[in-house]
């Protein structure tokens, strides 16, 4: 075996990652799904902050950048229902704001990365001698860099702005999609069906596209969403660290960047936004492992 | 095995090239001329030069692409701009510090998630089990930052155990510092640990072996903590070795919240003093952990699992 397939196993074995889909699956899938309270809750969850964030200006009671001197660092009141910030901001409707940011970046670098991720894994997989090689010896180049220090250098170089942040991300969040997407791929190669379309002259791209491709959507989807809950957590962690998004537009991570300054005295201004973000990091992960067991075979013989 | 490991340590050089080439040229494409902006814009066209010239920015890029290449060799970094000194002695003062946090972690991690990753699998299916998973979850899913802040909260200012900031003297003083930012990585590491190692433990207990030692009555005590644990801990192992990104991005977002000394606050304090040369080093340093860690895990692994040797 190469090493980079080997590489490969071992990354299998530590994300434990699904099989390609079989067909009959497909139909169970939804069953299983419905079957995890927990994991239903996480995407009820979701769906409500998804909500919230599309309807922002109509749910969020005030303004989330008008400042207001002579309502400065409020103690939750029926006014302000989480208080208010160092600049007299509502905070709910900064937080309310907020997941707009953080939805925005992970579904677009999640998108982007699951795209371009999966069809270099696929290629690599496919093609397999030196293109793979070369392939996947730049996936390792880029894995060398922790994302968020990748965040942190292409933004210092870049400036401070959403495409930045956005490639940052997408670029991180490749390399596993380009490993999972690979996985299948070299099994499917050797399957009967994909044999028997290169012999009747089926074109890569067609091959790949109509045959490979919705064989490993199962695990392409769940790891689209787990990295949903990655790609926030890096935007919020670079927004901490003062990069990204730049105040007074609202993030969470800036939000709890500022609100730390007063962490002894009014811990709620970095506390609140800091707990959103956790709840949604937590939905994001829950609901992709409950995916991943819904997608799993093993598992839904395991455990009824 | 010996052609296996040369193979695998020849390929980590053009692994290291790529990566550092891209940060090279990456911070070398910055929109601002690194010169002016620490001078500032009333700086004389004198001053400029004189700047320049000492961050070697005055020369072609190709030279100065050549001289980047050599001092990561001799892993010489050049001049911090604002403190003067040698950047390699920074790093070199900083380092410990850094490395205690994440032996630390690692350490905390490995004693809360093995154990409870093997009681979860034994107990795979029943209610325990579901609670470890959920818990699991949460404290991977954790940002380290906020983490920090919820134990500096509860553990430092509600609760007066442990500092709040820095790092302390001797070797009590130092333990007592370090307490909260490698509980906070610890935790989030726990998480993993505990899932590989349940997940691990699940694939052996099916195998043949652990049937032909029930089926001879050993007990079943001994069959999981003797037989099983054992084989499933090669796992375990990679993934600790694996996870060193975690723990860098980790460390680097600890060590700003707890204003705790190390490689990860010079980078972020580098960022705010645009100290770009140190900034460099530091993102070839982790970039150049990072592989070296790889490997070590790779071929450790291959040495514990002949099955996977090619």
């Amino acid at each position: 075996m190469s090493e980079p397939a080997l590489r490969n196993k071992t990354i299998t074995n530590l994300n434990n990652s699904p099989q390609p889909l079989p067909v009959k699956q497909k139909l169970v899938f939804w069953s299983v799904l419905k079957k995890s309270k927990i994991g239903m809750a996480a995407l009820f969850i979701l769906i409500m902050i998804i909500l919230i964030s599309i309807f922002a200006p109509v749910v969020s009671p005030y303004d989330p950048i008008t400042q207001n001197a002579s309502e400065r660092m409020q103690a939750p009141s029926s006014a302000h229902w989480l208080g208010t910030d160092s600049f007299g901001r509502d905070i709910l409707s900064r937080i309310i704001y907020g997941s707009r940011i953080s939805l925005l970046v992970g579904f677009i670098s999640v998108m982007i990365s699951s795209i371009i991720g999966t069809a270099i894994g696929m290629v690599a997989g496919f093609k397999g001698g030196v293109l793979d090689e070369i392939l996947m010896r730049i996936m390792e180049s880029i894995q060398s860099i922790p994302m968020l220090l990748m965040g942190l250098m292409l933004l210092v170089a870049f400036g401070s702005n959403m495409t930045t942040l956005i490639i940052a991300i997408s670029i991180g969040l490749i390399v596993s999609c380009a490993r999972i997407a690979r996985g299948p791929t070299i099994e499917l190669k050797e399957s009967e069906f994909v044999k028997a379309s290169i012999a009747s002259g089926a074109s890569t791209f067609r091959i790949l596209v109509v045959h490979i491709f919705p064989n490993i959507l199962g695990p392409v989807l769940v790891m689209a969403t787990l990295h949903m809950a990655s790609a926030i957590r890096v935007e919020a962690s670079l927004s901490f660290l003062g990069l990204g998004i730049q105040p007074p537009n609202p993030t969470w991570g800036n939000m709890i960047q500022d609100g730390f300054r007063y962490i002894t005295t009014a811990p709620g201004v970095a506390l609140y936004p800091g707990i959103a973000l956790m709840v949604v990091v937590i939905a994001f992960n829950i609901f992709g492992d409950t995916l991943r067991d819904a997608f799993d075979p093993h598992i839904i013989r395991n455990r009824k | 095995m010996i052609k296996y490991t040369i193979r695998r340590i020849l390929w980590t050089i053009p692994t290291i090239f790529l990566a550092v080439t891209a940060i090279f040229f990456v911070l070398r494409i910055l929109p601002s001329d690194p010169a002016s902006s620490i001078l500032g814009e009333n700086a004389t066209p004198d001053a400029l030069r004189a700047l320049k010239e000492e961050m070697g920015l005055d020369k072609p890029v190709s030279v100065q692409y050549v001289e980047f290449l050599e001092g990561v060799i001799r892993l010489d970094f050049g001049n911090s701009l604002s403190s003067g000194r040698s950047i390699s002695t920074e790093i070199i003062s900083l380092l410990p510090y850094t490395l205690e946090l994440a032996l630390a972690s690692v350490l905390i991690a490995t004693i809360i998630g093995v154990p409870i990753g093997i009681y979860a699998a034994i107990k795979r299916g029943a209610f325990v089990d579901s609670i470890f998973r959920v818990s699991a979850l949460i404290g991977l899913s954790m940002p380290a930052f906020f983490l920090g802040i919820l134990m500096m909260l509860a553990f430092s200012l509600k609760i007066p155990l442990f500092p709040s900031m820095g790092a302390g003297e001797g070797f009590v003083g130092n333990l007592y510092h370090l307490a909260l930012p490698a509980l906070t990585l610890g935790l989030i590491e726990s998480g993993i640990v505990m899932r590989i190692t349940r997940s691990s433990m699940l694939d052996e207990l099916n195998k043949d072996y652990v049937r032909t030692a029930r089926a001879k009555g050993v007990p079943r005590r001994t069959v999981n903590l003797k037989h099983i644990l054992r084989n499933s801990l090669i796992p375990v192992v990679t993934v600790i070795g694996l996870n060193i990104t975690t723990l860098i991005s980790g460390a680097v977002l600890t060590e700003t919240v707890f204003s705790r000394p190390g490689l990860g606050k010079l980078a972020v304090g580098a960022i705010e003093t645009r100290d770009y040369p140190v900034l460099q080093a530091c993102l070839v340093l982790f970039c150049l952990l990072v592989i070296f860690v790889n490997l070590v895990v790779d071929l450790s692994y291959s040495y514990l699992n002949p099955k996977i040797r090619p």
